[in-house]
């Protein structure tokens, strides 16, 4: 489902040269639920966002479901991004101005050629991760584990094939935590979503499928 | 797309409201500025009433007693001197008509102390001021200006001729004048007391002219004015036939007045087109250049407005980076983040423009009648949108409300298309 070969992201400032990923190649399969883990620096984050075609690698190819998307135009990558993936983010990035029901509809917003009811898409992921009751309530009315739940929401209402979530119960508690990881196994295991998740923590990445270890920009297990 | 860019205006709320009351005071600015520019711009457009194309003027002084080349005349002569004089500018191939008038008392001049109060108009509790000109009977004024009796009664021609009555003064008309104050009524021969002249009779009706492009459109009427004795200094209106060169003729005037016009003590001073007439009074009564400088205190002013509400969107939009991150994250183009921060200022400058005009209907009265553009009290020009209060009030609105949206647009297109083009991953790292 996601092919990476040879990967590198070097950043480059007039003096300093910073090689974020030295030559990662990596292969997920479809309804597999991968975990990358690493120190702070390693690189994990920034292979999630090449991944997530929110980044571009220096050298190397990304290929998913079968296309190269390292090779596409702006307009095109943010339409196959649309289409196939779904984000969750460590600081959640709910819009505050906007109703848990209208985060959660955003992803339907910018899907090319979609003419169904984008609230009852909503309403359907949210009642996946049990915030029905919740939709119109505003994300500074929620808790940390419920805006999660609904960046959750968001991810999956444009039914896209791979979640990737990085550092999804960073700023959660455990309780909360287990709560995410719970949806997320839900997600994986009856709805056969690929999961690419980078965490800290240990346990929870025993949990998945695969973890792959990263050091210093380099993939040090597979 | 569009709800929930405009629920996401509404919820942005104290965030906004700065923004909102700049653009509410930007909106009353720029009425404040630009009003007295389109109007004035529309005023000096409209057409004089007359075909001012083919009409010249000359300026005739005459030596005085002691000046070199004077001649003494005898009381005798009375008027054949002026007669002769005028007969010749006549008799010159390229003149249709021409006529004389009390010198600056043509079109285009600024004098206008000649003014008086009108009857009321009917239910109006305000007098009026009504401009008005004077004219010779018998000397082809009417033929001369292009002006055209539309009572069906009197010709142009009878009009133009006939004498000034024994019985008191009498005013030619036009008919915004009559259709003001005497709505459905026969004009020819009604008589109305003045509140300064006393007893006033109309003696005909033309169609509606303006006297001075550069003067805000007020009714001017005529008056005819027996001539006791000939004009010392004056000026001469020609009409040029069709096909003369306007200013091949009034260049050649200067080498060919002594042979062709000069009579007596008359002599020709200055001679030029109306409309360079025009333009030059203007210049020297300092109209023109009142006119440049306002417009260019107006660009200045709708430069330094346009700036600030750059600035302003410039920081608004930016303080949205990571919400422009998610919004990429999510499959946003470039393009349709633009134009959504675009829809949203716009709607923000729709709201606030219609704020603003709001509140200036509250001042409306104020700024209608103390408007830079407009003469007080005068009669005004019938089917001139510029003194009707509703179409005046709508074509303001509406440029206002477009120099607004441009001000706007412009200043939201540069921050939002350099924030959408930012790495989404640069975005959402933004704090």
């Amino acid at each position: 489902m996601i092919k990476l070969t040879d990967i590198n992201k070097t950043y480059r400032t007039k003096t300093i040269e910073t090689h974020a990923l030295e030559n990662v190649s990596l292969h997920v399969a479809p309804g597999e639920f991968l975990s990358i883990m690493g120190p702070s620096g390693c690189g994990k984050s920034t292979l999630m966002n090449i991944m997530g075609l929110l980044d571009t690698p220096t050298s190397g190819t990304v290929e998913i479901e079968g296309k190269l998307v390292s090779e596409m135009k702006d307009r095109m990558m943010a339409r196959f991004r649309n289409e196939t993936l779904g984000f969750i983010f460590q600081s959640f990035h709910l819009i505050p101005t906007l109703s848990v029901l209208d985060n959660v509809t955003l992803p339907l917003l910018y899907r090319h050629g979609f003419h169904g009811s984008k609230k009852e898409l909503a309403r359907e992921a949210l009642e996946k991760v049990g915030l029905a009751h919740r939709m119109h309530h505003y994300p500074t009315q929620l808790s940390g584990g419920q805006a999660q739940r609904v960046a959750i929401a968001r991810a999956i209402v444009g039914n896209p094939k791979i979640i990737l979530a990085d550092e999804p119960c960073g700023n959660l508690d455990s309780t909360m935590s287990t709560e995410i990881m719970n949806i997320l196994h839900d997600l994986n295991r009856t709805e056969g979503r690929t999961i690419v998740m980078v965490t800290h923590n240990e346990a929870q990445a025993r949990e998945t499928d695969r973890v792959v270890h990263f050091f210093d920009g380099r993939q040090v297990t597979i | 797309m569009l709800k929930i860019t405009i629920k996401n205006l509404l919820r942005q709320g104290a965030r906004n409201l700065w923004i909102f009351l700049e653009l509410v005071i930007v909106t009353l600015a720029m009425w404040i500025i630009i009003e007295p520019l389109i109007v004035g711009h529309a005023d000096r457009n409209l057409p004089l009433g007359f075909d001012a194309d083919r009409l010249a003027v000359l300026t005739v002084h005459s030596l005085t007693p002691g000046a070199e080349g004077y001649v003494q005349q005898p009381d005798s002569m009375g008027f054949d001197d002026f007669n002769r004089l005028m007969m010749k500018v006549r008799s010159l191939p390229e003149v249709e008509y021409a006529t004389p008038v009390m010198e600056m008392e043509y079109p285009g001049s600024y004098f206008t102390s000649m003014m008086m109060f009108g009857p009321g108009v009917p239910g109006d509790s305000l007098l009026r001021y009504l401009t008005y000109f004077t004219y010779y009977p018998g000397q082809d004024y009417f033929e001369t200006m292009g002006f055209k009796s539309i009572d069906a009664g009197l010709d142009t021609e009878a009009l133009s001729a006939e004498p000034v009555s024994q019985s008191g003064t009498e005013l030619v008309v036009t008919r915004t004048i009559a259709e003001l104050l005497w709505p459905g009524k026969k004009i020819i021969g009604l008589e109305y007391e003045d509140r300064w002249q006393g007893t006033m009779r109309i003696k005909g009706v033309i169609e509606d002219w303006r006297h001075n492009p550069y003067l805000p459109s007020s009714a001017a009427a005529l008056m005819p004015m027996t001539m006791d004795e000939p004009l010392r200094d004056f000026s001469c209106l020609l009409r040029l036939k069709s096909g003369v060169d306007m200013g091949k003729f009034v260049d050649s005037l200067n080498e060919r007045a002594e042979a062709e016009i000069n009579t007596g003590n008359y002599f020709l001073s200055t001679s030029g087109t109306l409309g360079e007439t025009i333009i030059e009074n203007g210049e020297v009564n300092g109209v023109l250049n009142s006119i440049r400088m306002k417009t260019a205190m107006a660009v200045f002013i709708m430069l330094n407005i346009f700036l600030g509400v750059s600035a302003t969107f410039y920081f608004a939009t930016r303080r949205r980076v990571t919400e422009i991150g998610v919004h990429r994250s999510f499959g946003a183009t470039a393009g349709k983040i633009i134009r959504m921060l675009m829809t949203e200022s716009i709607v923000l400058g729709l709201m606030s423009f219609v704020i603003g005009e709001l509140i200036l209907l509250n001042f409306i009265d104020t700024v209608f009648t103390s408007s830079m553009s407009r003469m007080r009290d005068a009669l005004p020009m019938y089917d001139v949108w510029t003194t009707d209060f509703w179409p005046w009030f709508a074509v303001v609105s509406a440029i206002v409300c477009v120099l607004l949206l441009i001000c706007v647009a412009v200043g939201t297109y540069i921050p939002a298309r350099n924030i959408s083009k930012i790495n989404p991953v640069d975005a959402l790292r933004h704090e």
